[in-house]
C-alpha cells in the first residue's frame, strides 16, 4: 500500500486506518439487545438483584476482600497476629476494669468478655464500613461502572474473615478454663451470621444518606460507641437478668445485638440457653427485615447519589 | 446500520450543596429537575453511535464531555431521557484508579481486570501480554508500592487496554510515562481502537481526531452544538469558542 508523506508526522495513516478497520465491530452478536446498563429496579426487587450480584461478581468481590485484608496488616511486623492480639489486650483491660468496679467475676467471665469483644468488634466495624461504602468508593465509582452493592459486600466479608481468625484466639482460653463446646456449637455461626446481617442491613440503609452528607457516618460512629455499653460485651444476658426485671428486661432486649452475643457465648461454653423464644424471634426478624430493607433502599438510591460523590 | 449507543433527550443535574435535608428530599422526589441549587451538566442530548464507528467528542474544559461519556458508561443515571447500549462498555479514564499499592503486579491484574468486568479466565489469558507490554519484569511479583510512578502507569494502561470490549469509551488517557512508552501506549490504544467495534473518544488532540474519527461531536455548555465530519466540527469549535 502506498503511504503518503507530509511535513507532519502522522500518528496513523487515514487511508490505511480506514482499510484496516474494515470488518471491525463484527464481534457484536446480533442477538444482543439495546438495553439500559443500570436500570432502576422496583424497591422490593432490590435485594434479589443484590443476591444475583453476589453470585455473578464473585471474582471481583473476592479480589476486593483480598485487597482489604492485605492492606490492613501489610505494614505491620506482626501482620495477622494482630487479629489475635488486639481482642486479647482489649479483653484484659475490660477484665481489669470489671474486677475493680464489680469485684470478683465468675470463672468463665474472661472468656465471655473475649467473645463479646470479638463479636462486637465485628459488628461495629462492619456497620461503619457499610455506612461509608459509597462515599469511600467514590473514586472508583466515578471511573468505572460495576454493581455498587459490591462495595457493601466486600468490607463486610473481610470483617467476617477477620472475626473468624480472631475467634481462634478463644481456643487457648478454653483450654485453660477447661471448657468444651457441645452440641450447641451451632449457635456460634448462627450468632455471627445474625450480627453480620444486622450490621450490613442497617449499614446499607444508611449508605446512600452518608454519600450525601458524612454526618451520617459520624452519627453511626457515636452509635457503635454507645452501643458497646448497652450491649452485652462487658456484661452478659444472665448478669442483666439478676439486676433487671419486668419491663426493663424488655427494654434491654429491644437492642437486637443482645441475642447474637448471647448465642455465641453459649455456643462456645455449652451451657443451656436461657433466652426467651420471643426475644430470639425478635432478633432474627430484625436481622432479616433490616437486611431486606437495607438492600432495597441501597439498590433504589445508589445510582442517584453518585452525583453527590 | 446497527445502533450501539442511543441517547435520547438526556439531562443531568448535579446538586450544588450537600445538605442532608435537601439531599433526602432529592432522593424522595422521583425526578430531579433543573432549578435553584442545581447545576445542569447535560441538557437535551440526543446522540446515536453506530456499529463500527469511531466517534470523537470535543469541547472546552467543563463543557460536559466527560460527563456524557460517564452517562454512556452507566456511571451516572440521567435525570431525564434514556441511554441504551448494545453489549458491554468499557471506560478508560484515569488508568491507576483500580490499582492497589499493597498488592503485587499480578494480583493487581486480577483486581483491576475484575473491576473492569472481566472474568478470571480472561485475565489469566491476558497475563503474559500484560507482563510483556508493561515492561515491569521482575517487579511483577512485588507489591505496587515498590514501583515508580511510570511503572504504575504502564501497568494500569496495560491492564485497561488488554481486553477488547464491544464498546470502548476513552477519556484522555493518551500520554503517560516516558516519551518512548508514551508512543508505545498511544500505539496500543490505537490498536485497541482499531480492533474494537465501536469507540467513543474524548480528546483535545484535534490532529488525532481528524485522523481516526469517522464523526466528531462538539459539546458546548452541556448541549450538543455540532455533529459531523471532523474538519467541519473542529472549525465550528473555533467559531463558537473563539
Amino acid at each position: 500500500m502506498r503511504t503518503h508523506h507530509t511535513h507532519r508526522v502522522h500518528l496513523v495513516n487515514r487511508e490505511r486506518w480506514t482499510e484496516e478497520r474494515e470488518g471491525c465491530g463484527q464481534i457484536v452478536s446480533e442477538e444482543m439487545e439495546l438495553r439500559e446498563q443500570n436500570p432502576p429496579v422496583p424497591l422490593m426487587a432490590g435485594p434479589f438483584h443484590c443476591l444475583q450480584t453476589l453470585v455473578s461478581d464473585w471474582y471481583l468481590i473476592r479480589n476486593l476482600v483480598k485487597k482489604d485484608l492485605r492492606a490492613r496488616y501489610k505494614r505491620a511486623a506482626l501482620g495477622y497476629g494482630w487479629t489475635f492480639i488486639e481482642p486479647f489486650l482489649l479483653s484484659a483491660v475490660y477484665y481489669a476494669l470489671f474486677t475493680i468496679l464489680a469485684g470478683n467475676p465468675e470463672r468463665l467471665y474472661s472468656m465471655w468478655i473475649l467473645l463479646g469483644v470479638i463479636v462486637w468488634g465485628h459488628f461495629s466495624r462492619s456497620l461503619q464500613a457499610t455506612v461509608a461504602c459509597l462515599s469511600r468508593g467514590g473514586g472508583l465509582i466515578k471511573q468505572v461502572y460495576f454493581p455498587r452493592e459490591i462495595l457493601a459486600f466486600s468490607p463486610v466479608l473481610s470483617q467476617l474473615v477477620i472475626a473468624m481468625l480472631s475467634l481462634t484466639a478463644v481456643i487457648p482460653v478454653m483450654l485453660y478454663l477447661d471448657v468444651m463446646p457441645g452440641t450447641s456449637i451451632w449457635m456460634l455461626p448462627f450468632g455471627l451470621i445474625l450480627t453480620t446481617m444486622i450490621a450490613m442491613g442497617v449499614g446499607m440503609m444508611m449508605a446512600p444518606l452518608n454519600a450525601i452528607s458524612e454526618d451520617v457516618g459520624h452519627l453511626f460512629r457515636f452509635i457503635t460507641r454507645a452501643g458497646f455499653f448497652v450491649s452485652p460485651v462487658m456484661w452478659t444476658y444472665e448478669m442483666m437478668l439478676t439486676r433487671a426485671s419486668g419491663p426493663w428486661v424488655d427494654i434491654v432486649m429491644l437492642n437486637p445485638m443482645v441475642v447474637p452475643l448471647t448465642l455465641v457465648r453459649h455456643g462456645i461454653d455449652g451451657t443451656p440457653l436461657t433466652l426467651e423464644m420471643n426475644h430470639i424471634l425478635y432478633s432474627v426478624g430484625f436481622a432479616v427485615f433490616s437486611l431486606y430493607i437495607g438492600a432495597a433502599v441501597f439498590k433504589r438510591w445508589e445510582a442517584k447519589v453518585v452525583k453527590y460523590l | 446500520m446497527t445502533t450501539m449507543i442511543r441517547m435520547e433527550d438526556i439531562a443531568l443535574h448535579f446538586p450544588r450543596q450537600r445538605g442532608i435535608l435537601t439531599g433526602i428530599l432529592d432522593l424522595l422526589r422521583g425526578k430531579t429537575t433543573a432549578g435553584k441549587g442545581k447545576f445542569t451538566a447535560l441538557q437535551g442530548v440526543d446522540l446515536e453511535v453506530n456499529k463500527g464507528e469511531v466517534l470523537g467528542v470535543i469541547g472546552r474544559n467543563g463543557s460536559g464531555k466527560s460527563t456524557m461519556l460517564r452517562v454512556m458508561a452507566g456511571i451516572y443515571r440521567p435525570d431525564e431521557g434514556t441511554v441504551l447500549v448494545r453489549g458491554q462498555t468499557s471506560l478508560l479514564a484515569g488508568v491507576s484508579v483500580g490499582l492497589n499499592l499493597n498488592l503485587t503486579g499480578r494480583e493487581n491484574v486480577h483486581l483491576y481486570g475484575s473491576i473492569l468486568g472481566h472474568t478470571k479466565e480472561v485475565m489469566d489469558g491476558m497475563m503474559e501480554d500484560i507482563i510483556s507490554f508493561s515492561e515491569i519484569g521482575e517487579f511483577f511479583e512485588q507489591p505496587l508500592r515498590t514501583y515508580s510512578s511510570g511503572m504504575k502507569a504502564r501497568l494500569g494502561i496495560a491492564i485497561a487496554s488488554a481486553v477488547e470490549p464491544e464498546i470502548l469509551l476513552i477519556d484522555e488517557v493518551l500520554g503517560v510515562g516516558d516519551p518512548q512508552f508514551r508512543e508505545k501506549s498511544k500505539k496500543r490504544i490505537l490498536d485497541l481502537v482499531k480492533n474494537t467495534g465501536t469507540v467513543v473518544l474524548v480528546s483535545h488532540s484535534f490532529g488525532l481526531m481528524t485522523e481516526i474519527c469517522d464523526r466528531v461531536v462538539l459539546v458546548h455548555e452541556g448541549r450538543i452544538a455540532a455533529v459531523g465530519e471532523p474538519d467541519e466540527v473542529i472549525k465550528t469549535y473555533y467559531d463558537i469558542t473563539g
